[in-house]
This record gives structure tokens, C-alpha cells and sequence, in this order.
């Protein structure tokens, strides 16, 4: 590999030819706290240094996480923090640079367990991913050392890799913890209730993956039965777990009262109290005990369909209220349906309807059109029909009630 | 599919002009282009859709939460020229009148 400058000697090509050693094929099968512990290991060797620590930005980014280290008089006590901006590693974050310090000032204390007092020089690079800091890797060295431009640009090297496993191991974590979640939270077999076939559907997105949508259906105590259908904005793990939240809170709401407008508004004000930055449609459906009439309120979820006995679906256009999170105190109505024998609803998230080279008016009429008569589950079939086979760009739930 | 943003200043007033696709890929950049006009201090800001050819839920949630922001910051905050496929979204989910001031 040609070095920066051209002065490559053949101890730092010989060392360079070790850190390669470190593959990830040989890595692949670690954890990333086994992984991360066995680059640094490697790291102390090439570098002849006496402590190697790897810090991990944590989710809020409010501190590095030390996760793995090497070469210290102790274990790695776990869940060391160093706040960004403090103490050596939080300063290497702050300035996203290479910071070397021949003789390192212990006065501050920050880190005390991650730089033991017999550390003299510290050496300390930023892990970047798409220019962003996501972490800090730094060596110690009980004698003074004065580290050069090669030992940086090797640390950075280290930095790199780890850097790369860390974000591939993340995001595989984060991908197989939010298909767990959802499967948990959105169970393939909705719950059997008399005198009602329903039937329920998901498919994550082609480009998101699993996604923040979500439906449900659950009797109450009073007799009424809730049926919802939902869409938290966003993608991946923290959509699903926001999801999960949405959805256990609105049943909690649900218990207390039947009008779906007070249900939608108790929630709206606990997402934006606790959920500040997320924001979700979610139409929220009430069928009366004897499953003659439904009473529905929409916070900005697209119109739901009524299916009919002998005929295509009706589009149900409600007046639509704002989304959950969107604005505070915002105005909830609801709208009274008598349902017939026979007679429907289907529910779905956008991903089924929306697509770029068509109107969503176009999208709808193909979707009410589709909807033949038939079971809960056959409407569900046709209404999947309508993804041509391929995976849809965003995720897509449905859910399909029918009076028997 | 891309997203081009242009933001041109008048008198009390800032004007986000998009041209493309408002999607999960590209509702982000809406969002910090809106977010930055709004610190900028104007006591309007417009956010211009004319040239806007598809929205999903996603650039739906970048325009509530720019509305948001501005209503925090005690801002001004409206969409125009809605059109087509992109004012029957707006119109079918409830927030076109809350966009447009």
C-alpha cells in the first residue's frame, strides 16, 4: 500500500502487512465487543503500546461508551462514559482529528479507568462513518513516546476497520432486533372474535425494511371491539420501537374510553409529550358490541375502504384530522357508519397505494376496485395482489375485518 | 429520483422553492433546508411545491415538522402551489389547510 509522503520504511511496511492480517473474514464469527477487543490486541503489537481502548458512540450521542480495550492492569470495567467534549476521548470526538500527547495530564480524571496514572503518552484517533464521529479509538505508552506520522496514520487504519465492523455489525443487530420486534408486535394470527372474520397482512419494504407501520385488533371490556391501522414515520429499529410504544399506548387509551376521537387525542398528547420527535398517521376504528355500526377517526391516515357483500369496496372519505405528534391540541372528530351483514372494512398503510408514476387518486380507485367480495383473508389476498410481486419501496400493513 | 432545494430571500420573507421527489431518501434534506431557513430568523417562511412531482408519508412528516418548528420559533409557516398528485395527498391525509396557513 503506498504511504502518504513516500517514506515508507520496512518496519511500518512490515507492520501495515500485520494490520492487514486482521481480516474480516477471520473476524466475522466475533460479537462486536470480541471483534473490537481482538483489533485492539492486534493494535498494541504493531504499535508496541501498553493500552489500546475503543469507545462507541452511544445512541443518544451524548457520550463515547468505552467497549472493549487491551492491554490495561484491570478488566475493562464496562459502561465507562466520557461525556463528548470532556476528558481525552470526548476531545478527540469534539475535533474529529488525530490528537497525540506525549505527556498526558491525569488532573482532570474524566477517564481514570480507561488511562491508569502510569500512562504517560496518549495517542487518540476518531472512527468516522460518512464523515461522522462514531466513536474514539486511543493507545497509552507507559515510557514518554513522541508518536509520528506513521503511528497515527496505522491508528487510523485500526480506526477505520473497526469502524466498518462496528457499522456493519450495528445495522445487521439493529435490522434482525426490529424484524424480532415486529413480529412480536404484529402477530401473523389476529386474535379470533365471534362474528368477525379478520384477516391481517405485513411486508416490510424493499428499500426500508421493517418500518414503523403497524395494525391491530383487540375486544374490550365494554364489548366494543378496536380495530387500527397505523404508520409511524421513519424506518428501521427505532421506528418499530416507537411503533410498539404508539400501539400498547393507544390500547391503554382504549380501555378507558370508546370514542376513538378521545382515544386519538389522550394518545396524541402522550406522543408529544414523550415522543417528541416522532410523528404517525393511525386510524383508530370502533365497532359497537353487536357489530352493527363502526365509529371511526382519522389522525391523517388515508380513507379507509367499505367492503360489500356483492360489489367492489366503497371508499370511505372522512374528513381526515392532523397526524399524531403534528400539533398540539389538535381537533379530533369521528364519523358513524352502520356496517350490514356481510359488509367490511379494510385498512392499509400507504406503501400499497403510492406509487411514483401515478396518481394516488389512480392508485385508490385500482385498490377499491380490486377488493372483490369475499372473506377477510381473500381481500387481504387481492389487496397483496396489488404489489405485482415485488417488494413495495415502504412497508405495508392491511388489515381486513368483515361482519359474518 | 432527486430533490433539488433553492432558497431565495424578499423583504420578511424566505422562500424554500423544491423541485423533485419529496421521499424517505430525500424528505431529510427537505427538513434541514426548511430548519435552517426557519434559524434564519425571517418572520415568514414559504415553502414553494410547484415543482414537486410525488410526496409520500415521509415528506408529508418533513412539511408537519417544519410547520412545527415554525410555530416554536414563533414563525410564520405556509406551503404554495400544491399541485396534482402532490395536493390529493395533502388533501386526502387532512393536512392541506394546516400547511397552507
Amino acid at each position: 500500500m503506498p504511504k502518504r509522503g513516500g517514506k515508507a520504511t520496512a518496519d511500518s511496511a512490515e507492520r501495515l502487512r500485520r494490520l492487514q492480517a486482521v481480516t474480516d473474514a477471520a473476524l466475522s464469527q466475533l460479537g462486536l465487543e470480541d471483534l473490537l477487543h481482538e483489533l485492539l490486541e492486534r493494535t498494541l503489537d504493531i504499535l508496541s503500546a501498553d493500552s489500546a481502548v475503543a469507545l462507541l458512540l452511544d445512541q443518544d450521542s451524548t457520550d463515547l461508551v468505552a467497549t472493549a480495550a487491551a492491554g490495561l492492569d484491570q478488566a475493562l470495567r464496562h459502561d465507562v462514559r466520557v461525556p463528548i467534549g470532556l476528558g481525552f476521548a470526548g476531545g478527540v470526538a469534539v475535533r474529529g482529528q488525530p490528537v497525540a500527547v506525549e505527556h498526558f495530564d491525569h488532573a482532570a480524571g474524566v477517564e481514570a479507568a480507561l488511562l491508569p496514572a502510569r500512562i504517560v503518552s496518549v495517542l487518540g484517533v476518531p472512527m468516522l462513518s460518512s464523515g461522522r464521529v462514531t466513536g474514539v479509538l486511543h493507545i497509552g505508552t507507559v515510557a514518554p513516546r513522541r508518536f509520528t506520522a506513521d503511528d497515527i496514520e496505522l491508528l487510523q487504519l485500526v480506526a477505520d476497520r473497526a469502524s466498518l465492523a462496528t457499522e456493519a455489525r450495528r445495522s445487521h443487530l439493529d435490522r434482525a432486533a426490529a424484524v424480532a420486534l415486529q413480529r412480536s408486535l404484529l402477530p401473523a394470527r389476529p386474535p379470533s372474535i365471534p362474528g368477525l372474520d379478520v384477516a391481517v397482512r405485513y411486508v416490510p419494504g424493499a428499500q426500508v425494511g421493517v418500518g414503523g407501520d403497524w395494525y391491530d385488533v383487540f375486544d374490550l371490556p365494554s364489548g366494543h371491539v378496536g380495530i387500527v391501522i397505523g404508520d409511524v414515520a421513519g424506518s428501521g429499529l427505532h421506528a418499530a420501537v416507537v411503533m410498539g410504544r404508539i400501539r400498547s399506548a393507544l390500547r391503554a387509551y382504549a380501555m378507558e374510553t370508546d370514542d376513538p376521537a378521545d382515544v386519538l387525542t389522550r394518545l396524541d398528547r402522550k406522543v408529544q409529550r414523550f415522543e417528541p420527535d416522532a410523528m404517525a398517521t393511525a386510524l383508530y376504528a370502533v365497532l359497537d358490541p353487536t357489530l352493527s355500526t363502526v365509529t371511526l377517526s382519522s389522525a391523517g391516515h388515508l380513507p379507509p375502504v367499505m367492503t360489500q357483500p356483492d360489489g367492489p369496496g366503497r371508499l370511505l372519505v372522512l374528513a381526515p384530522d392532523l397526524p399524531l405528534g403534528a400539533y398540539r391540541g389538535a381537533e379530533r372528530r369521528v364519523t358513524q357508519l352502520p356496517i350490514g351483514p356481510g359488509e367490511g372494512l379494510f385498512l392499509y398503510t400507504d406503501g400499497l397505494v403510492e406509487r411514483r408514476d401515478q396518481s394516488i387518486m389512480k392508485g385508490l380507485q385500482r385498490m377499491v376496485g380490486a377488493l372483490h367480495p369475499g372473506t377477510a383473508d381473500a381481500t387481504c389476498d387481492a389487496a397483496m395482489g396489488l404489489l405485482d410481486g415485488t417488494a413495495p419501496t415502504d412497508d405495508v400493513a392491511v388489515l381486513a375485518v368483515r361482519r359474518g | 429520483m432527486t430533490l433539488s432545494l433553492s432558497t431565495t430571500r424578499d423583504a420578511g420573507t424566505i422562500t424554500v422553492t423544491v423541485t423533485g421527489a419529496v421521499d424517505l431518501s430525500t424528505a431529510a434534506a427537505l427538513d434541514e433546508a426548511v430548519a435552517a431557513a426557519v434559524d434564519d430568523g425571517p418572520p415568514s417562511v414559504v415553502v414553494d411545491l410547484a415543482a414537486v412531482t410525488f410526496i409520500d408519508s415521509a415528506g408529508i412528516n418533513a412539511l408537519l415538522k417544519s410547520r412545527r418548528l415554525a410555530d416554536e420559533r414563533g414563525r410564520q409557516f405556509r406551503i404554495t402551489n400544491p399541485t396534482g398528485i402532490v395536493r390529493d395527498v395533502l388533501d386526502l391525509t387532512g393536512v392541506l389547510d394546516h400547511l397552507s396557513g
